[in-house]
Parts: C-alpha cells; structure tokens; sequence
C-alpha cells in the first residue's frame, strides 16, 4: 500500500506530524510493510492536513481516520 | 575576495585583563589587522594596547601613513608613573582586496606566512626607523586560501617559568604550525590550538599575555536563495535558469518552489520523513540543489536562529530546515534573493496587498537581518 503525506507549510501547521507518527507506530506495531512517503504538496491546502492512499486523496484526515482507512483497505486477515 | 579573521588569546595568570589587543577593520579597499601588546600587563597594559590599536587601526583605515601613526601613537600614549615610559608593541597587517599586503612590526615577534599548500615561512622584512623606533616592513602578495599569523610575545616565549628555560621560539611555534596544519589543514582554528599549546608550555599558568590572530584571503562564497513560485507561471523557467546560473550554493524554500524546480531540471523531489524540530517541516532533496526545504515556516524560523549570533558556532547542533539555512546564510559573504510573488490562497485567509504579504514581510526582515550581519544582498521579485 502506498501512502503519501503531505508536509507542506498548510498541512504541516495542521498536524500532519502526528498523521506521520501514526502511521509508523501503527506500521511497527501490526509488523506490515507499508510504503510512507512525505510529499511537499498534494494541492489540497484548502482542506489540510492531506494524505493519499494508494492514488486516492483523503483531506482533511486525523491519525484515527487515516489508520482506520489503512486498517479498511488491508487484505483481510482471514 | 574576503578576509577571514581569527584571534585567540589568554591573560598573564591572576589578570583578568589581557594586556594584548587585537582591532580589526575592514573598508571597501581592505581589511587591517593590528596586534599590539602594552607595557606590563593587566589594566595599565589593556590601557595601552587597547589605544594602540585604535588609534592605528582609525588613522590607517582613513589612509593616514603608517609614519605618522606610530608619530601620533608614541605622543599620546599615558605615561606611566613607576617606569616613567610609554610603551607598546605594534603589528599591522593590511590586506587588500587583490591580495597585495602590506605589513608593519614594531618590537613584535616576526609573523608567520602560511600559504594554501600549509608551507610555513618568516616574512622577509626591511628594517627602517620612524620617531626612534626601529620598525620591520614588508610588501607581498597574498594567494587565494595563503593565510597571515601575527602573535605577540607571550606566544614565542611560551614555556618561560614552565616547561622550558627559553620558552619555545619562532622556530618552535613553527615546528608546532606544522604539526597542527599537517593534521587539521590550513584553517583559522590554528590560532586556538596554539595558544592552548602555550599555554600548556606555561604550565597553565602562563607566564605573559599571549595572543594569536590570523587572517585568512579567500574567495567569496556567494549563495543564491530561491522562494516562492513566480507570480506569472511562464517565468518559472527563466526564474530557474537564473537560480542555477548565481551562486555556489543553492538553496530552495518552498513546496511548490521545489516542484518549480524539480520539473525544469527534471528530477525528482525527496521529501524526507523525519523531523528533527517539532516546529520545522522536514527538509527535502532534489540533485544539485544544496538545501531544499519548506518555505514560510522555515524562513521564518531561520530568522529566529540568526537572532543575536554571528558564528556557525553558536547555532544549535540540529539538522532541521531551518538550521542549516541559517548555517549556509552565515557562511556566505553574498546573498542573491530570488522571490516569487505567487500566494498561496490556503496561507493567506486575509485578502492582503502584495507588498504586505507574508512572504513579502518575512523577505523584508530576513534582509535586514542579513545586512546587520555585513553580508551583500541582492533580490529580485518575480
């Protein structure tokens, strides 16, 4: 799963630090593989913070709902 | 080019007060350094140096000649009361902006010439007499990267009354000089560790006012700083040819910048993870460029790690954003601006006029701060 973050001046003063920290320490603690990466814009200042989850915009997000959507679009484990 | 200058000293043991003076001044011409070392030590002897150097460093950089420095010197000096004399060493070390040098000592120890590749030599000096002192002259010329060590006595007698019985000399200090340049190159630090060296020869205790300073000739480092997407989108190639033509080093401010810049050059940007400050958005990579990092929080933090410093020193050991630009503004001699005007509507919720907005406001103080520090700005907005 790809995940891009956007640090941008908007999103960074809207918490995507914490979206950052989330996703790591739910990545850490579950043992998964996921692709984080930081970008500088994803042209939704408007709405900050943003994230994109495999090619999909989500803004804005707060760490629940991003881990919820991460959690959500997981192959189940079943 | 630029001189770079660095002194470093220690007071005879029990003065709080050193009795060696350093003073220098640069003008658009040149930059003087003169090193003087007044009778005895302490507060008479910081009294004595202290208007030496004042006086010739004023009289000299207002192109009065040396002659009637030392003639004026040597008349307004305080007399003092138990040795009925007046008396101060003197050396002045003038370097111009091609490199030619002039120098003078007056009963101070010879100076060290070190050139780029470390080689160390005495300046070959002529002897002459102005108003019944004999004073040692000498004309050369100074190569990118050369450096120019003047030192008072205390340096060539370190050892007296501790390790040694004659001090260690010119030619010991220079055994040293060499050593130290060997293992850490020819840099201004060299001034540091060879007090430290005397003082250790005094056994801590060191014996004179002892002081070193040295002046390094070297290129101007020019930096170039690009922030803001230009107002007109078809000036963003000519804003980055412009960008990668000036300067040694490159730095971009800003998300969208770095995209501008990224896809003129076509490379990619790294948008790095880690936050080394909680207050400073994590910095970024594009090839070629320097330091690329976000923009109005970062600038806006640098101004606040410049604030009150002048040395790389003092900036904190951090490796956020904004540390390393203002590392890369303090190390430069001339800084290029080059702002777009673009705004970014989510930044600006008030409908502010351009010349009050917030970038325009933050360029403003960092520029004044910028010339506070003596650096050459020159900004262009797009």
């Amino acid at each position: 799963m790809k995940i891009k973050i956007c640090i941008g001046t908007p999103c960074h003063l809207m918490g995507a630090q914490n979206l950052i920290s989330a996703v790591e320490r739910y990545q850490q603690k579950n043992d998964l593989n996921l692709d984080i990466e930081a970008v500088s814009c994803l042209d939704q200042c408007e709405e900050a913070p943003a994230v994109e989850i495999d090619g999909q915009i989500h803004a804005p997000a707060t760490p629940q709902e991003l881990i919820d959507l991460i959690a959500n679009s997981l192959p189940s484990q079943n | 080019m630029e001189v770079d200058t660095k002194v470093a000293n220690v007071s005879k043991t029990g003065e709080e007060l050193c009795g060696d003076n350093v003073e220098v001044v640069s003008n658009e011409e040149s930059t003087i350094i003169v090193l003087s070392d007044g009778l005895g030590s302490g507060v008479k002897a910081n009294i004595l140096a202290n208007l030496t150097t004042k006086i010739a460093s004023k009289l000299l950089e207002n192109g009065i000649s040396i002659d009637e420095a030392v003639e004026t010197i040597t008349k307004t000096l305080p007399v003092c009361k138990e040795r009925q004399l007046a008396y101060s060493t003197l050396s002045v070390l003038q370097i111009f902006n091609n490199g030619s040098c002039y120098l003078v000592e007056i009963d101070n120890p010879p100076s060290f010439l070190i050139n780029k590749q470390g080689q160390i030599s005495k300046i070959e000096t002529e002897e002459r007499k102005i108003a019944d002192k004999k004073i040692r002259e000498a004309n050369f010329r100074l190569e990118e990267g050369d450096m120019v060590m003047l030192v008072s006595d205390g340096v060539v007698h370190a050892g007296i009354g501790g390790l040694l019985n004659f001090g260690l000399g010119w030619s010991g200090i220079n055994d040293y000089l060499n050593k130290y340049i060997n293992k850490y190159g020819v840099t201004t630090d060299i001034v540091k560790r060879i007090v430290d060296l005397c003082e250790a020869y005094y056994c801590m205790k060191p014996g004179d006012d002892t002081t070193a300073v040295v002046a390094k000739f070297r290129k101007e480092r020019e930096v170039t700083l690009f922030t803001g997407p230009p107002k007109n989108k078809n000036q963003d190639q000519q804003v980055v040819d412009k960008f990668l033509n000036q300067g040694d080093k490159k730095i971009v401010c800003g998300g969208t910048t770095a995209q501008i810049v990224a896809r003129e050059l076509d490379k990619e940007v790294d948008v790095k993870l880690k936050y080394y400050d909680q207050e400073v958005p994590p910095t970024s990579e594009i090839e070629g460029i320097d330091l690329v990092t976000e923009g109005l929080l970062t600038l806006n933090k640098t101004l606040e790690r410049l604030e009150g410093i002048d040395n790389i020193e003092e900036l904190p050991k951090s490796h956020d954003g904004a540390t390393q630009l203002a590392k890369l503004l303090l190390k430069s001699d001339n800084v290029n601006l080059l702002v777009g005007q673009a705004v970014n509507s989510a930044h600006q919720s008030l409908k502010l006029p351009e010349e009050m907005s917030i970038r325009n406001q933050i360029i403003k103080k960092l520029i004044s701060k910028l010339n506070s520090k003596g650096k050459e700005i020159n900004l262009e907005w797009f």
